[in-house]
């Protein structure tokens, strides 16, 4: 087999200056023949065997598909779908709205447990960040299968003392719901940035049809991936 | 073609030839020697006789240092040298540049011997030889094993003395892979000697009755011996520096020294040239000197070698070693006899064998060289026992006074000593174009706290180098470590250049810095990476992680087969 010394390098996972000095060496079984490698694809398989290394073959590159896909506040709201009147005068109260009328779980157990741990965040310490926002989730990320990560809006038909930091009564709450930490923090990150800009805040009172709610929140997305 | 896919065959293969080709130089010298000898045997009672050894010095200096353009040298250091850092690459004309010095230097009557001079020799034909065939490194290693052992074999009429002392001295690796195509060249350069020259044994010897008396008193030669040997490798080294601090041109320096030589020689002729004379007469019995003549001639020799090698002439001191060797066992069998009179002690043959064998076995400190060779150059295996303990003793007590061969020990003071499977030889072999990682984002001296902020959450690592962005020149280093505590004010966000928070005292390396020294310095500022520089701009970051990680990738290429 015949390959150039920066393709063998790469297949073995070693840099060329390596690569070149283990073949002046004579440390690999491969020849320089008109500036080429030329080896036994068998016998350097084996060597790679034998020496902790690995032979991947160039082009035949799996590839890797990346843990989480990189995903935005849009696609996973969209997911996770608005709903308004929610009703209710106590968190417990609102928090069981809110769980009711997410649609992305398959089962009641699914649903209930969720429901649960949510509680148990609340009553841990308040998810109302102030302004009149909360952000209801689970401590730790639950197992839902296949489920991706969503956040479902809930704007409420009457504002609620959820013990805000800023004591602030809360209108809206976007349940977070996400398979890892690390897609939790993900979403947590953008979510902030929108709840940092007044306007978004005031846009949020208006109480915004999913239309207007959603180009709003593609515009933020672009913000936040601009450079 | 056929061999190249069977590496053994074609090493044994080629391997036979550099031991005949080696073993061939090996009696040009030898007849070169003899020719000399012969020649200039003439004049040697005439009263300016003592200047022969001064031209044949100076003659052969001017030939290494003006025709050849090489340095003096023993020349087993420089095979040893050439194959710990250039994969045994040697010049062509090593092949013949020393046969030619050393034939003039031993042959006017210089005191040294002429295995080094065949053994370098031997070397250079081998590592030509493979360079015609274009073989690898490993492989050309063998075959300069090859041309070394062949060289040997055929000067003393040794094969294992030949194959043990390429493997024990030269290459220094029990593996297999070498001594397979060495021990075949052995045996065609000792052929080839013994089909031109015939099978003669160097020195026959008278039949020794060994009886346990002698066992145990050849403790005291073996302390005697390492004496001798330390004593040599001081005074040879001593006349080195001597010389060297003396302005005079080089060939003047071999002469006047060849001068001293043949003054000494003028007086006690016994030290002149290689010796085998006065070893033959020692080791049969028959050398009649009294315990003070041997005692005189034991420094003489010591002296005559130093101001021949010491001063600028060519040759080795396997030889002198030998002869030395002898000198200082019938020395100490003189001295037990008038010790105790009453003991039947052994012929003195045995005792000056016994000596030849403490003295190389001290001064190479390779034990294994020294039994080997002296069993075989004298035909004497009832003497093995003996033989065995002198070898052993000696070395150890060289050992402790001389950590490092005579050989081999200016190589170690170099840094040029890298055996296979050490750790210098792995760190040696390992570059820092290998190890450096360049996934570090270089940041302009003017970039402003708050922009460093935002590239600082697209970075993974936790350095920064900083740089002029006109010129590209590295000016500093960022450490998160350092500006943790700035990073959340953003107050200093637009206030702050990262020219004022950049660490201008970095310690760089360089792209051809040597990873020993590197790391030496990363342990002794307590230092996990350090930032690698070329022409004064950022090439990328060495860390210990990633030198740990190709190290144990690079010992593990290194020590399988």
């Amino acid at each position: 087999m015949k390959l150039q010394l920066k393709e063998l390098a790469a297949a073995l996972n070693i840099t060329p200056t390596t690569a070149e000095r283990w073949i002046r060496q004579g440390r690999i079984p491969v020849r320089i023949k008109e500036n080429h490698c030329v080896f036994s694809l068998a016998s350097l398989k084996k060597w790679a065997d034998a020496n902790s290394l690995t032979y991947t073959s160039p082009g035949a590159e799996i590839q890797q598909v990346p843990e989480n896909p990189v995903d935005n506040l849009h696609a996973a709201m969209e997911r996770g779908g608005v709903y308004y009147n929610i009703e209710g005068g106590s968190v417990e109260e609102v928090i069981t709205a809110g769980v009711n009328s997410i649609t992305c779980f398959d089962t009641q157990g699914q649903r209930e447990s969720l429901h649960e741990s949510l509680l148990a965040r609340e009553e841990l310490m308040s998810t109302g960040i102030g302004k009149g926002v909360a952000i209801p989730h689970p401590r730790t990320p639950l197992d839902y299968g296949e489920i991706p990560a969503f956040i479902t809006t809930c704007f409420l038909k009457n504002p609620v003392d959820y013990k805000s930091v800023d004591r602030q009564p809360v209108l809206v709450l976007f349940f977070l719901i996400c398979p890892s930490s690390k897609r939790h923090l993900h979403l947590l990150a953008r979510l902030s940035f929108c709840l940092r800009e007044e306007e978004f805040i005031k846009f949020l009172n208006q109480i915004p049809d999913p239309a207007a709610f959603f180009k709003k929140i593609a515009e933020l997305d672009q913000r936040f991936d601009a450079p | 073609m056929f061999f190249r896919f069977d590496d053994r065959l074609l090493l044994i293969s080629i391997g036979a030839l550099v031991g005949s080709c080696s073993g061939l130089a090996a009696l040009a010298l030898n007849r070169g020697l003899i020719a000399m000898f012969e020649l200039l045997g003439h004049y040697r009672h005439l009263w300016w006789a003592f200047i022969m050894p001064g031209i044949g010095a100076a003659l052969s200096s001017l030939f290494l240092e003006k025709i050849i353009k090489e340095g003096a040298g023993h020349g087993v250091p420089e095979v040893v040298y050439s194959v710990s850092r250039y994969g045994g690459l040697m010049r062509f004309r090593s092949s013949f540049s020393r046969l030619i010095s050393s034939c003039l230097t031993i042959g006017s009557g210089g005191s040294a011997g002429p295995e080094a001079p065949v053994v370098m020799s031997g070397a250079a034909i081998g590592s030509n030889i493979a360079q015609i065939f274009s073989l690898n490194d490993r492989q050309r290693v063998a075959l300069v094993g090859c041309g070394t052992a062949g060289a040997l074999a055929a000067i003393f009429n040794a094969p294992i003395a030949g194959l043990v002392f390429t493997i024990e001295v030269i290459i220094g690796e029990w593996s297999a892979l070498n001594i397979v195509p060495i021990a075949v060249a052995s045996v065609f350069g000792a052929q080839v000697c013994r089909l031109l020259q015939g099978n003669q044994i160097a020195f026959t010897h008278l039949q020794f009755n060994i009886d346990p008396a002698v066992t145990i008193a050849c403790l005291g030669l073996a302390v005697a011996t390492a004496l001798i040997s330390i004593m040599l490798t001081r005074a040879l080294r001593l006349s080195h520096r001597v010389s060297h601090h003396i302005h005079l041109p080089v060939w003047l320096k071999a002469a006047i020294g060849g001068c001293a030589v043949g003054l000494i020689g003028f007086f006690l002729p016994d030290v002149l040239g290689e010796g085998y004379y006065s070893i033959q007469a020692m080791v049969e019995g028959t050398f009649s000197n009294g315990l003070l003549i041997v005692v005189l001639l034991v420094f003489a020799k010591i002296l005559a070698t130093s101001f021949t090698l010491g001063w600028g002439g060519s040759g080795g001191i396997f030889a002198p070693c030998l002869v030395i060797g002898s000198f200082t066992g019938l020395m100490y069998h003189r001295f037990i006899e008038i010790l105790w009179p009453g003991v039947a002690w052994v012929n003195e043959g045995c005792f000056a064998l016994l000596g030849m064998a403490g003295l190389i076995s001290g001064i190479l400190q390779a034990p294994l060289t020294g039994m080997f060779l002296i069993v075989e150059i004298t035909g004497g295996y009832e003497v093995i026992l003996p033989l065995i303990l002198v070898s052993a003793i000696s070395t150890t007590l060289c050992h402790s006074f001389e950590p490092a061969s005579f050989y081999m020990k200016d190589l170690v003071e170099k840094g040029h000593f890298l055996r296979p499977r050490t750790d210098a030889r792995v760190l040696a072999d390992l570059s820092v174009s290998e190890l450096v990682e360049k996934d570090c984002i270089v940041v302009p001296k003017d970039m402003k706290l708050g922009d460093f902020v935002k590239i600082m959450q697209k970075s993974h690592r936790n350095f920064f180098p900083v740089e002029d962005e006109r010129s590209r020149e590295f000016l500093g280093l960022i450490h998160l470590d350092d500006i943790r505590e700035y990073l959340f004010d953003p107050l200093l966000y637009e206030t702050v250049f990262l020219e004022q928070i950049m660490d201008t005292q970095v310690q760089t390396v360089g792209l051809d810095d040597d990873l020993s020294v590197i790391l030496d310095r990363m342990d002794a500022a307590k230092l996990f990476s350090m930032p690698v520089v070329a022409n004064n701009q950022f090439v990328g970051m060495i860390s210990k992680a990633t030198l740990l990680d190709k190290y144990r990738n690079e010992l593990i290429v290194q020590t399988d087969h």
